[in-house]
């Protein structure tokens, strides 16, 4: 996937420059670089504040509530296939994995 | 359908970027993460709709912003029922930023129209290219470039002026 070196760059806290450099070079997708056309907010003081305000974003710690979201999602998945392994429809899934908002 | 192993490991690690865009769309925190909650949700439920191998990061961001613009409307409306004029002030809101020159720098990002907004900080941060933008966008390339280039002039011109300290102080309750 093509995504990944960037995003292991993003993860290790090493946002950056060059991180930033190599990201508006080449873009996130699968889309040929010839392709690609960059812009001038690329270049200016407009666009480097803009960038600077998206980052401070992006590195802020994120909030345990969405790694708990993916494991509520993980454990739904898990007892929705122990139903259909069952030979059942899945339909105590949502009770087993508890009420979508516990707050 | 469940997700495969690319979309579950991509949607960890695409959270810090979808909370920029988040809050770089609508300025607010909760708002912001209510947007990357509700992105996980429905990215994981339409999994099947992810071909592998195709651009996640294009997909997750389609998600948010069709979130974004689906709840805006709905905020817009429940405020008009309120009062009209409070509907257009809905994004603007500078939020706990350390630095005055970022805050300032929030504060007339928030003073664009969405879709310009959106294009500015999908081509000038998020780092996609006009073909991705306009997909994410669900518009063309050349549509893509005028607001752009709509949304720098008219950034600059709030930097520059003097609008952004009566939209601030306006906002002071």
């Amino acid at each position: 996937m093509t995504v990944l070196p960037r995003w292991e760059s993003v993860k290790s806290g090493a946002i950056g420059f060059s991180f930033r450099l190599h990201s508006l070079r080449t873009g996130y997708g699968t889309v040929s670089k010839q392709q690609h056309e960059t812009d001038p907010i690329i270049g200016d003081a407009v666009g480097s504040q803009l960038r600077s305000l998206y980052q401070d974003f992006a590195s802020e710690a994120v909030p345990d509530r969405f790694m708990q979201l993916i494991e509520k999602l993980e454990k739904l998945e898990e007892v929705e296939e122990q139903a259909r392994a069952r030979g059942g429809d899945g339909a105590s899934a949502e009770q087993a994995a508890g009420p979508e908002d516990g707050s | 359908m469940n997700p495969s192993k690319e979309v579950r490991e991509g949607l960890v690690d695409a959270i810090p970027n979808l909370r920029a865009f988040a809050m770089s769309l609508c300025g607010r925190s909760a708002w912001a993460d209510d947007l990357v909650q509700e992105t996980l949700v429905r990215a994981w439920a339409k999994s099947d709709s992810y071909q592998d191998g195709t651009n996640l990061m294009a997909w997750l961001f389609t998600i948010l912003r069709n979130e974004f613009y689906s709840q805006l409307r709905k905020r817009k409306r429940e405020v008009e029922d309120i009062d009209g004029e409070e509907a257009g002030r809905l994004t603007a809101a500078p939020g706990q930023l350390p630095n005055l020159e970022m805050k300032d720098f929030q504060a007339a990002l928030a003073l664009l129209p969405e879709d310009q907004r959106e294009a500015i900080v999908l081509i000038g941060a998020s780092g996609f290219s006009y073909e991705e933008a306009a997909e994410i966008m669900g518009c063309a390339i050349g549509t893509v470039k005028s607001r752009l280039s709509r949304a720098r002039t008219r950034l600059t011109e709030i930097l520059e002026g003097d609008e952004l300290q009566s939209a601030v102080g306006e906002k002071v309750n």
